[in-house]
């Protein structure tokens, strides 16, 4: 027999459960304990395969502590992308690339084993010099400074909370600039020198502790602390002084699931402003190093980037929305100083040009399935397809409550067809039944329906790391959600379907 | 009288594997009477536990098995190692100072699939009997075996092979389902089909002396007398020596080099001591034995020559070590 064609053919990626956002370019952080390793699994052949089983089998840092889980599909169309998660602790998690393995299985074939390396980062926060740094393996990122444009004043929280060791989340913070030093381990010598995890950009870096710092004030809000590192808890307390706006908070409604999800939404949205105004093809650090040749025998020990941008339009997700920046690039090598400035206009490249969500009208209780149908449009008019987004959406009940369901184009269970650019979930009544009456609610009346999608990053393993860097995941291209500069108003969460239960 | 249980010809695990199912199993083995496991320590503590249970009972109906090497059960096929940095590269001699990776073969011989069965790998030094409270956990894998099946299973923390003993280590594996009972502390794989080990190194027949130091366990309670035999000749099954990723294939008769043992460290052109050393263990201790093979002949491109050093009770295997000798 021949070995099961299912692979999972892109670096796995983090999902952090408790807000069920994916962490920026899919990197793993040990500051957050708890994260799902999530991999889009492949069947590359042109046939169906039936009674699939799917597994992680192992993961190459015996500080990341796996929970095992098999997955079973009675059937994964050719060519379809079924999307897998492992939940993980990575409470002990060394910086580095470990390998993980999958194996798949499939009637008619042999078990079919996949290797691939995720990429694990340490941030920490020191409170007495208001720095956060993070770790990897080729060095560190210190970022100080942060300039924030913060919201209302009161906090957030999902509702019935707090209790013990639980704090209100003050975000989502909206960043304005930030002081990034690299110090490269060991110092290098020449032009440029080795990229984080050998492919993203340092700001992408940068991006993670911002968003680990959200995700973390989240978490304490709902959960309290003991699902993060205390190390992390730092906050922002900069704001930018040429801004007087303030942006908005969203709404402590929804119930705990929901709440959190959205709340996790707009800090990742807030949160990559960074990344949109410090350019997606080259960032500060690679063009300072490109203009600032170091003379020879020099070794470059640190580089300083001072970065400030202000925004010319609101940061919406999925939207081109403008920012001018200023930078400034200074190299200390061994034997001088160097220094690169920049200062330009530059816009959100992960965008959609429409997002379409179809929804039935209405749907009988209680045995009926409430569906919902989106598309991502890009600017080309191209759909986003199968692996390359994770999409979910938030079906509200008539009373509030929240339930998340994943969206797929895999072909599998409400997936009509796999690759159509057409993300499918359902949620059966039934189910939403039993969960809405631990709530005190039931399923009559009106649900709305909100639905999110984050941009993957596909490229191949093994493409050569500058060019594997211009390519950055983890960015929401649609988002029910926005972060508006209307600090009199919650965070606008529109609803882009309506059901009505009979 | 020993504390180790005594060897009988046919063991626990001749028993389930004959039996087809844990309950016919475990009824048999009652009905022996058969003696239980001797150190009735759990994994990985290695603190005093109770007694009882006395006997591995699977909690359902998938029985895993790792094979045991034969003639002797500390040559196990199922376990090897794949030296560098390639997981999917071939097996091969560890390499000291490197990284390698391990593998272990698992079959489901019950009558229900395995899902979730988690798959311990260790290191060890060499040595005759070992106690999971003093190997080396490498990493744990995960792996689902379908009723009937096998599965190859990797354990992706890389092993980084110590310079002691210039990476002439031994590997243990361990399957396991979540609701088994723990095992006792001493490794003991001909009576749990779901442990291995793999006590099989290859070493290199050189005009300069071969080194290698043996750890002689004894058991915890008592004062044990043993005798430690180095055996020249035989061969290894072709699976076996596959996954030690040696090409010589035809194995000498003639001894090609003399063996000596001894309490003490040998000097290079020395006496190296006899090919037979009895040994006096206390309780809870290892007592190092060295020993020094010197080179008296020759071996071809396609030879090998086989290297067991045995350790026995009252003519019962205990335990052993045993090296592969290839050409320089």
């Amino acid at each position: 027999m021949a070995p099961t064609p299912m692979a999972v053919q892109t670096r796995p990626f983090a999902i952090e459960p408790v807000t069920n956002v994916m962490l920026p370019d899919g990197i793993f952080d040990n500051a957050l304990y708890k994260l799902r390793i999530a991999c889009h699994y492949t069947n590359t052949s042109g046939a169906d395969l039936t009674n699939v089983t799917l597994y992680l089998e192992s993961i190459g840092d015996p500080g990341i502590v796996v929970t095992a889980q098999t997955y079973t599909f009675a059937k994964i169309p050719a060519g379809a992308s079924v999307l897998v998660s492992w939940a993980a602790d990575f409470q002990h998690a060394t910086p580095g690339k470990p390998m993980v393995s999958f194996v798949a299985r499939a009637d008619g074939y042999t078990p079919a084993r996949s290797i691939r390396q995720i990429f694990v980062s340490q941030t920490r926060y020191d409170a007495t010099t208001k720095t956060y740094s993070c770790t990897i393996p080729e060095g560190r990122l210190d970022v100080s400074g942060v300039t924030v444009i913060k919201p209302a004043k009161g906090g957030w929280s999902p509702g019935d909370l707090p209790g013990d060791n639980k704090r209100p989340w003050k975000g989502p913070y909206v960043p304005t600039g930030l002081t990034m030093v690299w110090h490269p381990n060991p110092a290098y010598a020449g032009t440029h020198g080795e990229l984080p995890f050998a492919d993203p950009w340092w700001k992408v870096i940068a991006l993670v502790v911002l968003i680990v710092a959200a995700i973390v004030g989240i978490i304490a809000a709902a959960s309290g602390a003991g699902t993060f590192d205390v190390g992390i808890s730092g906050e922002f307390d900069e704001t930018d002084p040429g801004v007087v706006t303030e942006c908005c908070r969203p709404e402590p409604a929804g119930g705990a699931e929901g709440a959190t999800t959205v709340a996790g939404v707009c800090g990742v949205i807030a949160s990559a402003a960074l990344a949109t105004a410090l350019a997606d093809d080259a960032d500060p650090h690679w063009r300072g190093q490109e203009a600032t040749p170091p003379a020879a025998g020099e070794l470059t020990t640190a580089e300083r980037v001072r970065a400030s941008w202000r925004f010319l339009d609101e940061p919406r997700a999925g939207r081109p929305y403008r920012t001018n920046v200023q930078w400034a690039y200074e190299r200390i090598t061994t034997g001088a100083t160097y220094h690169h400035a920049v200062s330009e206009q530059q816009s959100n490249v992960h965008v959609t040009k429409d997002v379409t969500v179809t929804t039935p009208g209405t749907v009988s209780g209680p045995d009926g399935t409430l569906w919902v149908e989106a598309s991502f449009i890009r600017p080309d008019g191209q759909p986003f397809t199968g692996p390359n987004l994770y999409s979910f959406a938030l079906f509200q009940a008539p009373k509030g409550f929240m339930i998340l369901v994943p969206l797929t184009d895999d072909g599998v269970g409400y997936d009509r067809l796999a690759n159509d650019g057409v993300y499918t979930g359902g949620l059966p009544l039934q189910l939403a039944s039993r969960i809405l009456r631990s709530q005190g609610q039931d399923i009559y009346g009106v649900w709305k329906v909100f639905v999110f999608g984050q941009d993957v990053n596909r490229v191949a393993p093994g493409t050569p790391p500058e060019i594997a860097a211009q390519t950055i995941g983890g960015f929401f291209v649609g988002s029910a959600i926005q972060i508006t500069f209307d600090p009199s108003l919650p965070c606008p969460l529109e609803a882009q379907g309506s059901i009505k239960v009979i | 009288m020993s504390n180790e249980p005594v060897r009988l010809s046919l063991s626990r695990r001749d028993i389930i594997r004959m039996s087809g199912g844990t309950a016919l199993a475990a009824a048999a083995l009652g009905a022996l009477g058969l003696p239980a496991a001797d150190d009735a320590t759990n994994v990985p503590s290695g603190a005093p536990a109770p007694q009882a249970p006395r006997m591995r009972l699977a909690a359902s109906g998938a029985q895993l098995l790792i094979r045991d090497g034969t003639p002797h059960w500390y040559e196990s096929p199922d376990i090897w190692a794949v030296p560098g940095s390639d997981p999917n590269g071939p097996p091969g001699q560890p390499v000291a100072g490197d990284i390698a990776f391990v593998w272990a073969r698992v079959a489901n011989t019950g009558r229900d699939d395995a899902f979730g069965a988690q798959v311990r790998f260790y290191w060890a030094n060499p040595s005759t009997r070992m106690r999971f409270s003093t190997i080396h956990l490498i990493g744990t894998a995960y792996a689902d075996i379908p009723a009937g099946a096998t599965q190859d299973v990797l354990c992706l923390v890389p092993w980084k092979v110590e310079f002691v003993n210039g990476g002439h280590e031994c590997l243990v594996a361990v399957a396991s389902m979540p609701d088994d009972p723990s095992l006792p502390d001493l490794v003991d794989p001909p009576a749990y089909p779901n442990v291995a080990q793999r006590n099989l190194t290859v070493f290199k027949v050189l005009k300069s002396d071969f080194h290698l130091m043996v750890g002689i366990g004894g058991g915890q309670q008592e004062t044990q007398r043993v005798r430690l035999t180095a055996e020249i000749g035989g061969e290894l099954p072709e699976e076996a020596l596959a996954t030690l990723g040696v090409q010589q294939t035809r194995p000498v008769t003639k001894p090609q080099f003399r063996v000596g043992l001894s309490l003490k460290p040998t000097e290079p052109g020395g006496d190296i001591g006899e090919p037979v050393l009895d040994v006096t263990v206390p309780p809870g201790q290892s007592i190092p034995v060295y020993v020094t093979v010197r080179t008296t002949g020759r071996l071809g491109p396609d030879e090998y020559q086989l290297l067991r050093l045995v350790e026995r009770q009252d003519q019962q295997v205990l335990g052993g070590v045993s090296l592969v000798g290839i050409g320089g």
